[in-house]
């Protein structure tokens, strides 16, 4: 593949990608969208899936193959009731209930609403008070836990008397409490209302009795733990880093909380806490935290873990983490960064570094998972643009393994993404590899990026309308009509070969090949609508079966039939009552316009409206004037732009003057302006129109409507507003100044002033 | 050959003594962008130090909390007290583009009524010892969300009079004032002009992402036609950009002395280090290899910038508000320093 040649091709391609499928990317990473070969569901442990997305601003990342940690609170209380009662009516009653109604229950005014501990209660009653009584407690505490969830009502400082005394009140229930589970929760509550009043000293002492001697580690403990550490962080201990550690260590469903508190802020301080450690596993949390930050070197960080823990799942998640980084970097949707352009100088040392890291775990025969990083140093060697390593590596993981798949996607991401100038042999049969195994045909984002790549090849062959047809349906290429795509198109379609990829074309983008000869006849005819070779484009359309007519939408478009003559100088409504308003109103000023709503109609109505400027002189300017505002309203700016044209959304315009696309392909496009050369658009046929009209006009009315009619199409020419000098054509200037000079005295000149803000800047300039 | 920042710059303000000053307003202005107010800090001597009259402080930003999606208030300032001295504080609001975006009327109505009461919440505190006549807004709009953060703007002009606030001002990014046709003109009494964070600072390539003169010269022609009055918002701070790989990792604020001083880090180019062993600075940590880049305003870039508010601004005078009332970042300037630049 002659690479020097890419930047041309991709040019071309971007033009191309204007396809009405929806993205395939689901990789989202620093607001970039990229495609995802290497998916994070693959690490031992599921419940760190959570992190490999992890972003400090934006907390956790998503994945359906996530596993949630589990509610230990509710699980430690379903055990401590000896499982008697269902665990959604323990959630129910813990966390649903408000204390007003847990009040109303223990003054015997309501029960409560989950029928098994109703069940419970009625069978115990002391359990009963017991339950209700630590509910209670614990409902006024979790008021100041709260304290500022609407953070627009006025802050208000925790009433410090009442922290005073939940505080006392939970140790007193602490002290006489003689089930270690309720001892413990009444322990941890008032350890929390002392935290939050800031009594730093009660939260280390009541930690102290009640919690270092618990040789079984349960929720309570580690909660109670995050607020010894948040106590020590504000005393500036370097202990607290540790506990924050051990709790990400060892307590999955507190590991979030754990990794936003963990701060350390010097060199000094990191071996100070990390001095606390006492296991692996917490030495690998402060490895694993450092890396999860927003400035981590994920490589540093897992060459740090393995040298401690060769098998801890917290390594594969920072290499997990790190692969999607580099698919972000190496796979984003927008083509001009894409894969082909990865990696630079710098990029290649990273990659260079880690798989030197991976290649060292690999050797080591203390190793578990080891399908995990051979997936890893194919990943990896494929970034380096090693293809040969990649195939070799692949298959050498076995069929049985778990990671087969995976090998397999990369193999062929790596083949199509190394080969250089494929014969067509070669691209039929990598395109029914890619078709007959459903694992690669069935992800989206493979998809996705096997259309960029077959498009290149096809468009690096001249074949213009495989290259098109690999990213679009065949409906999209009216928006790029040339004489060469037809009859590269017309090539196609009578001479598709009998192998997997034409027969795609063929079914999937335009609907078989009798379909196909039908759309080609009409792409030919809006091919010479669209240049105003009304005869020619009618001769076109009539080839078309009637059946085809009938049924086509494009050819029977709704845009033909939406105020296509209107003269409003904003948009023209679109609801169907004003619609038909509008409609009703035009036809009684313009008795002779077609009904009928489809191509061959609008050509023929063109062409009469043509004829009428020459029979019927005295009316020459109206038929001037609405020839001119059918061509500006078809047009690439005008509201009725579907007609000729291809929209994902068929929306017209929302906005004077501005064009704004749903599209991001489309708008692409326009901020590089390949548009324009790809999109035939001749405002010339509009503009010839409108002078000629201005020339016959006597009629002050209606050459106030012509010239402003010009300014728009003027303004046209320029498919985005032009940022660098800033200037449209002169006459757009010109029909503007003729318009104030010479047109103060009509209403449309007023509904202008009043409709459109560059008309009155222009008048009333600051 | 270690470069002497400090003496860098007060070398630079002594140069900028020197030249005469007619147009710049005497006053110096700051903002403060910090999450606490406190007399008791630093914070009080600067403004004896350099005798500052007026504030713009922000009170809160408004956004769209990640994990809540809900628009809501945060970085609320804590607010102790302020000196009399100080003849003017204006409660600044930032607002971000995307709490706006796509909102309906009513929306947009009800948010505005959510500021509106934080907005009275605030000021009531700043009252206590100041006044409070204007409040500044400080929204990036776009196109699509110019017509809520105007609407917004309205509302507030006609709900805030009701508190006696009678003056809206808005801050100004460059391109809102060259392209004020595009993007509207704010229904504000006064404006700000932001001048700084002009350049691309992912790019390790740029110069000076702080003030970008190259990128900032294409916007200043439009100057002259912007139909507010505008002050002008200059960047005194300066920072560290950590790179890695090519690619930005993070900002260290304030790292220069320390950076261009320590023998942590192997100088490769002007105001480029190469971190020598992996550390922590300032709070944060860098690994050996890291790329370390330093930004900052030098004086012969804000004289360029006065020039143009010179020769292109329409009104003869204006003030500067200096970004941002720090005493790590204004160690090295007198008051004489920021009253006389030209």
């Amino acid at each position: 593949m002659n690479m020097k040649n890419w930047g041309n091709k991709l040019l071309l391609i971007l033009a191309m990608c204007i396809s009405q499928q929806t993205s395939h990317t689901c990789g989202y990473d620093f607001s970039v969208m990229y495609y995802k070969f290497m998916e994070n569901d693959n690490i031992s442990d599921p419940l760190l899936i959570w992190f490999i997305d992890y972003q400090p601003e934006f907390g956790l990342g998503y994945s359906e193959k996530a596993k949630e940690p589990e509610d230990r609170n509710i699980e430690e209380w379903y055990q401590f009731l000896k499982g008697k009662v269902s665990k959604e009516d323990l959630i129910a009653l813990i966390y649903s209930s408000t204390l007003t109604e847990l009040e109303d229950v223990a003054k015997m005014r309501s029960q409560v609403n989950s029928p098994s501990i109703v069940q419970l209660w009625k069978n115990d009653s002391r359990l009963k008070k017991k339950m209700l009584t630590y509910l209670l407690y614990a409902k006024k505490c979790e008021e100041h836990a709260l304290w500022n969830a609407d953070y627009w009502a006025e802050y208000k400082e925790p009433d410090q008397g009442r922290l005073k005394r939940l505080m006392e009140e939970g140790i007193q229930e602490a002290k006489k409490a003689t089930d270690p589970f309720f001892k413990e929760r009444y322990a941890f509550q008032a350890i929390r209302m002392a935290y939050y009043k800031g009594d730093d000293s009660k939260v280390l002492e009541w930690h102290q009795t009640y919690f270092t001697s618990i040789k079984k580690w349960n929720h309570i403990c580690y909660r109670a733990l995050e607020l010894k550490a948040g106590s020590l962080y504000r005393m500036k201990k370097a202990e607290a880093p540790y506990l924050y550690a051990k709790i990400f260590a060892e307590c999955p469903e507190r590991r979030e909380v754990a990794l936003t508190s963990f701060k350390i802020s010097s060199q000094d301080e990191w071996k100070e806490s990390y001095a606390y450690c006492t296991t692996p596993a917490e030495k690998i949390a402060f490895f694993a935290m450092r890396g999860l930050n927003a400035n981590g070197n994920l490589n540093e960080e897992i060459k740090n873990m393995a040298s401690i823990d060769l098998n801890h799942p917290m390594i594969e998640m920072l290499m997990s983490k790190y692969i999607q980084k580099l698919q972000s970097y190496a796979f984003p949707q927008d083509l001009e960064e894409n894969f082909i352009n990865y990696p630079r100088v710098e990029d290649r040392k990273a990659l260079e570094e880690t798989a030197i890291t991976v290649a060292s775990m690999l050797s080591n025969s203390q190793l578990k998972n080891k399908d995990y990083w051979r997936i890893a140093e194919i990943y990896l060697q494929m970034m380096l643009k090693n293809d040969k390593e990649v195939q070799l590596k692949s298959k050498k993981i076995s069929e049985s393994s778990e990671y087969k798949e995976k090998a397999k996607l990369l193999s062929f991401v790596s083949k199509i993404c190394h080969l250089q100038n494929p014969s067509d042999e070669d691209i039929i049969q990598i395109w029914s590899q890619y078709l007959e195994d459903l694992s690669l045909f069935s992800n989206e984002d493979l998809k996705g990026f096997v259309e960029d790549i077959f498009s290149l090849w096809f468009l690096e062959k001249g074949d213009l309308a495989r290259a098109m047809l690999m990213h679009n349906d065949m409906v999209v290429l009216r928006n790029y009509l040339n004489w060469d795509l037809i009859l590269q198109l017309e090539k196609f379609i009578n001479q598709a070969q009998d192998n997997d990829i034409d027969a795609y074309l063929i079914s999937q983008r335009c609907a078989g090949r009798e379909q196909a000869k039908q759309m080609l006849l009409e792409l030919k005819g809006v091919y010479f609508l669209q240049r105003n070779q009304l005869d020619k484009a009618i001769a076109e359309f009539r080839k078309m079966d009637l059946r085809y007519q009938r049924t086509s939408v494009y050819f029977n478009n709704s845009y033909l039939n939406k105020s296509i003559w209107t003269e409003s100088v904003r948009n023209p409504y679109f609801d169907t009552a004003i619609e038909n308003q509008n409609h009703n109103a035009l036809y009684k000023i313009y008795p002779f316009l077609n009904k009928r709503y489809d191509l061959i109609s609008y050509a023929e109505q063109l062409k009469n409206l043509e004829a009428l400027t020459v029979k019927d002189q005295q009316k020459a300017d109206q038929y001037f004037y609405l020839l001119g505002l059918a061509w500006y309203n078809t047009g690439i700016q005008g509201w009725n732009r579907p007609a000729l044209y291809f929209s994902k959304d068929n929306s017209g315009h929302s906005k004077w003057f501005s064009y704004i696309t749903k599209d991001p392909k489309i708008e692409k496009n326009f901020k590089h302006l390949y548009w324009q050369y790809e999109t035939y658009y001749n405002p010339d046929i509009a503009a010839n129109y409108v002078k000629k009209g201005l020339q016959v006009t006597r009629n002050k009315e209606l050459r106030a409507k012509l010239l402003f009619l010009w300014a728009k199409i003027e303004k046209s020419r320029v498919p985005v507003y032009n940022y660098e000098d800033e200037k449209y054509s002169p006459a757009y200037y010109e029909s503007f100044e003729t318009l104030k000079n010479e047109s103060k005295d009509t209403e449309y000149y007023k509904e202008i002033l009043n409709e459109c803000y560059d008309f009155w800047r222009y008048v009333y300039p600051k | 050959m270690k470069i002497k920042w400090k003496n860098i710059l007060v070398g630079t303000a002594f140069f900028l003594l020197s030249q005469s000053c007619s147009d710049v307003n005497n006053e110096v202005s700051f903002y403060h962008w910090k999450s606490q107010w406190s007399v008791e800090n630093s914070q009080e001597s600067i403004l004896n130090k350099y005798k500052v009259e007026k504030i713009y402080l922000r009170i809160f930003d408004v956004d769209v909390d990640e994990k809540t999606a809900l628009v809501q208030p945060q970085s609320v300032v804590k607010i102790d007290s302020f000196p009399n001295t100080l003849r003017e504080i204006i409660p600044v609001v930032f607002i971000s583009n995307r709490s706006i975006l796509g909102r309906t009327a009513e929306e947009i109505r009800q948010l505005t009524q959510k500021i509106q009461s934080k907005i009275e919440e605030q000021i009531r505190q700043i009252r206590e010892t100041n006044k409070v006549q204007c409040i500044q807004f400080d929204c990036d709009w776009s196109e699509e969300s110019r017509s809520a953060y105007f609407q917004m703007l309205r509302q507030f002009k006609e709900k805030l009079k009701a508190i006696q606030v009678n003056r809206i001002s808005v801050t100004l990014r460059l391109h809102q004032v060259k392209y004020s046709e595009q993007t509207g003109v704010p229904p504000a009494d006064e404006a700000v002009l932001m001048f700084y964070n002009t350049g691309d600072l992912t790019n390790v390539e740029t110069e000076n992402s702080i003030l970008d003169i190259e990128t900032a010269q294409k916007y200043v022609k439009g100057f002259s036609n912007y139909p507010i009055r505008f002050d002008l918002a200059l960047a005194l701070y300066s920072w560290t950009l950590q790179y890695r790989h090519g690619h930005i990792i993070q900002i260290l604020p304030n790292a220069y002395e320390e950076v261009s001083s320590s023998k942590l880090y192997e100088k490769i180019a002007d105001d480029r280090y190469k971190v020598r062993k992996s550390h922590y600075i300032k709070g944060q940590y860098v690994y050996k290899g890291d790329l370390l880049k330093i930004e900052k305003v030098n004086k012969k870039q804000i004289k360029q910038v006065l020039e143009w508010m010179r020769e292109h601004r329409r009104e003869k005078d204006f003030t500067i508000i200096y970004y941002h009332l720090d005493p790590e970042v204004l160690a090295p300037y007198s008051k004489e320093n920021l009253k006389h630049w030209n």
